[in-house]
């Protein structure tokens, strides 16, 4: 990254914390059905237009009157959200898909009006959102990042300058000069990213531009992110909770068009973005010889057991993270002839498994159906604070004989729900380390 | 992103420039907006250069027969009547001038108001990822566009000048008035153009119908025949704002009387200020055509 740190420009430093954006009670409606809403861009247009010369016609409220009156068929997709960012801060905009994030970024873009409140925004606005838009796939790299840097407002002169070190950052030096139909879609991206990362602006706005490329190419665009964050107001849009992690120290959760949380804790904001999602529903797997037909879990020995039901709602546990986890998993079989074994896994919200914890064979004589009670102990269970989905399987013990079959799978069985308030970061497992600190 | 300033190695002001975003009508402060509009038009210059030279390298390179599209629909038209009237079908009386020479120069010329009426609803429909995505000034697309309409009338002054030749036809010297009458045509199908806009970014029906429109209204402009001054046609001659504008603009090539220049010179004159009114519009309407274009 040595080079790419020639490009970062010293900005006096008594410009750190000058607020750079300003949102005040911002709403904006949008329309359900395509033809009323081409009514209302009709109605709008017109408004503007006979709304200067009458009395508030356009529907311009000042700052403390009420928003205007949602039509038929409309709903609020931004409604009443107020935020300052300051340089050198970097804000998460999180939120299910039409929670009003875009909405919001449009508007702090300035594409679009909103219908009440308003956005203060000073200085340069650079938005690294679907990059590499005005790509003409005809023709060559080269050419494009003419084309590209000229649409983000760069001078010919300033491109010319610029161009050796886009390629250099896009590691595209051997296709430059091909046509870009020709490249992959992660090389547009890499493409895109090189061009729009050179901007310096004071504030960025970022949408979901880290989800594809190669794990190199997005550590490398992350480190650029580092160095542009330090010197700019930030809002970055994600469904990655660990880039979000990474990179923002406060965050805004949005859900139906509204803030629903806001935190300059990080975790806590991840924590917030959790609780919007619904468990998903259970799903089973396995031969299904075994049955769970009870479960319990707790902080405490001989947890109390609830009835399972695989259609149901999973049921949610709560401990305390660092704390020990006793479960106790009451199981109908059918017949069994081999020893099995326990598999308890532990899934984070975007079903990335994060943990596993494999218990030992259960010796059994071959038989015919019956109950038998597992009673295990998790003890320091180093999960960090959030919400994970627990699944369990019980399959053949492994001796080293045959395939291992699965007697039964469970995905999703369970929530656990891990609390602890103490801030120590966004990883799904965290260690405890012991030190010993010796001054001479 | 109005301000062009823009770039690593540009010295940072002592206060950022703010920008606030709110529901207000841009008309409420009419010196700003035009403030933007001329900002808008200014810095957009070399972006739309680069949209003009980028959608020519890329139409002509997926073309077989390339610069020979910006001629061929007026000649196909051309064509057509000069048929009709070797045939004796139509008994046109074009005076001195031999009628292949005055249908095609009529067809040349009309194009040029033709392709200046449909490139604004072609620049919107064409950039709308750009659009929806980025923040740039707008007024780039559209003069892109003007610039692509004025490149192919080049390609056909070329050929107009063939046609001239060919013929033997000899322009007087009220040829110093012909670019006056081409400023006059482009300006008067880009206003049309920018006008349709707003209602045309929303509904569809618009750039739907421009084309049957387009045809309707050739065959009710004097282009493959002369204007008359009684009847129906006569009544159009005067009302239809491409009459003049395309009479005086053969006129001035032919040698023949300008018949017409006063209401020429007027038609360029509103034409130019239409073009400023629509700019304007296009300025409001440009947020709520984004809003419904979708991503």
């Amino acid at each position: 990254m040595g080079k790419i740190d020639t490009n970062a420009h010293d900005r006096p430093s008594d410009r750190t914390g000058e607020v750079l954006v300003e949102a005040r009670d911002v709403h904006k409606r949008f329309c359900r059905s395509l033809k009323q809403s081409l009514y209302y861009g009709l109605l709008g247009m017109a408004g503007e237009i006979t709304g200067a010369f009458g009395d508030r016609a356009d529907g311009a409220a000042k700052v403390g009157e009420p928003p205007p009156k949602l039509r038929s068929g409309e709903f609020w997709a931004v409604r009443d959200v107020s935020f300052q960012l300051r340089r050198g801060q970097c804000m998460a905009l999180v939120g299910h898909n039409g929670a009003g994030k875009t909405t919001l970024l449009r508007m702090l873009n300035g594409l679009i009006k909103p219908d009440h409140g308003h956005i203060d925004i000073r200085g340069r606005v650079g938005a690294l959102i679907a990059l590499g838009t005005g790509f003409n796939p005809l023709l060559s790299g080269r050419e494009n990042i003419f084309i590209n840097g000229t649409i983000l407002g760069y001078t010919r002169d300033e491109i010319t300058s610029m161009v050796d070190r886009i390629i250099e950052f896009s590691e595209l030096e051997d296709f430059i000069d091909a046509p870009v139909q020709t490249y992959s879609s992660g090389m547009s991206v890499r493409l895109g990213f090189a061009i729009a990362s050179q901007l310096e602006p004071d504030v960025i706005l970022i949408d979901e531009v880290l989800a594809v490329g190669d794990i190199g190419f997005r550590i490398k665009c992350y480190n650029r992110i580092f160095e542009l964050v330090r010197n700019s107001a930030v809002i970055f849009v994600s469904h990655s909770m660990s880039q979000v992690g990474k990179i923002c120290d406060s965050g805004l959760v949005m859900n139906g068009g509204a803030v629903v949380a806001r935190s300059s804790n990080i975790a806590e904001v991840i924590a917030a973005y959790d609780d919007l999602f619904e468990p998903g529903a259970i799903t089973q797997y396995g031969l299904g010889t075994v049955r769970l037909v009870e479960i319990g879990l707790g902080a405490e020995p001989a947890p109390g057991r609830r009835t399972f039901d695989p259609r149901g709602p999973s049921e949610v546990f709560t401990v305390a993270a660092g704390g020990s986890l006793h479960g106790s998993l009451l199981f109908e079989t059918g017949r069994i002839e081999k020893p099995f074994q326990l598999k308890v896994n532990f899934f984070d919200l975007s079903a990335q498994l994060v943990a596993q914890c494999l218990l030992d064979p259960v010796p059994i004589d071959p038989s015919d159906g019956r109950t038998v009670r597992i009673d295990f102990a998790i003890d320091d269970l180093n999960l960090n604070a959030g919400r994970f989905a627990m699944g369990f399987a019980v399959m053949d013990a492994n001796d080293g004989d045959g395939p291992q079959r699965f007697l039964m799978g469970l995905r999703d069985a369970v929530t656990l729900r891990v609390t602890g308030s103490s801030y120590v970061g966004v990883a799904a497992v965290q260690f405890r380390g012991r030190q010993t600190v010796s001054t001479t | 992103m109005p301000d062009d300033a823009r770039g690593g190695d540009v010295a940072r002001p002592a206060t950022l420039p703010l920008r606030r975003y709110g529901p207000e009508s841009v008309l409420r402060d009419p010196g700003k907006l035009l403030g933007d509009l001329c900002s808008g038009v200014w810095s957009g210059r070399s972006l739309a250069w680069r949209l003009f030279v980028r959608d020519l390298k890329a139409q002509y390179r997926q073309t077989y027969l390339g610069y020979v599209w910006a001629v061929l629909p007026p000649l196909v038209a051309a064509s057509m009547f000069i048929f009709l009237q070797s045939q004796g079908v139509t008994s046109i009386d074009t005076g001195d001038l031999p009628y292949p020479a005055f249908a095609l120069m009529g067809t040349l010329l009309w194009q040029t108001f033709a392709d200046a009426l449909a490139s604004p609803i072609r620049a919107l429909r064409t950039s709308t990822s750009m659009l929806t995505k980025i923040n740039f000034p707008r007024e780039a697309i559209f003069m892109s566009g003007l610039l692509t309409v004025t490149f192919n009338l080049v390609i056909r002054l070329g050929l107009l000048a063939i046609v001239m030749a060919v013929w033997g036809v000899v322009p007087g010297p009220a040829v110093v008035l012909f670019p006056l009458a081409l400023i006059g045509l482009l300006a008067l199908g880009s206003a049309f153009g920018l006008l349709l806009l707003p209602p045309g970014g929303l509904y569809q029906d618009f750039e739907r119908v421009l084309p049957l429109a387009t045809q309707l209204w050739m065959l009710l402009t004097p282009v493959v025949y002369p204007a008359r001054s009684t009847g129906w046609l006569g009544v159009l001659a005067v009302w239809n704002p491409v009459s003049p504008l395309l009479t005086t603009a053969r006129q001035t090539l032919t040698g023949e009387a300008l018949t017409q220049v006063s209401a020429a010179m007027m038609l360029t004159v509103a034409a130019l200020a239409a073009l400023m009114v629509a700019a304007i519009l296009n300025r409001i309407a440009m947020p709520h055509l984004i809003e419904r274009m979708g991503g």
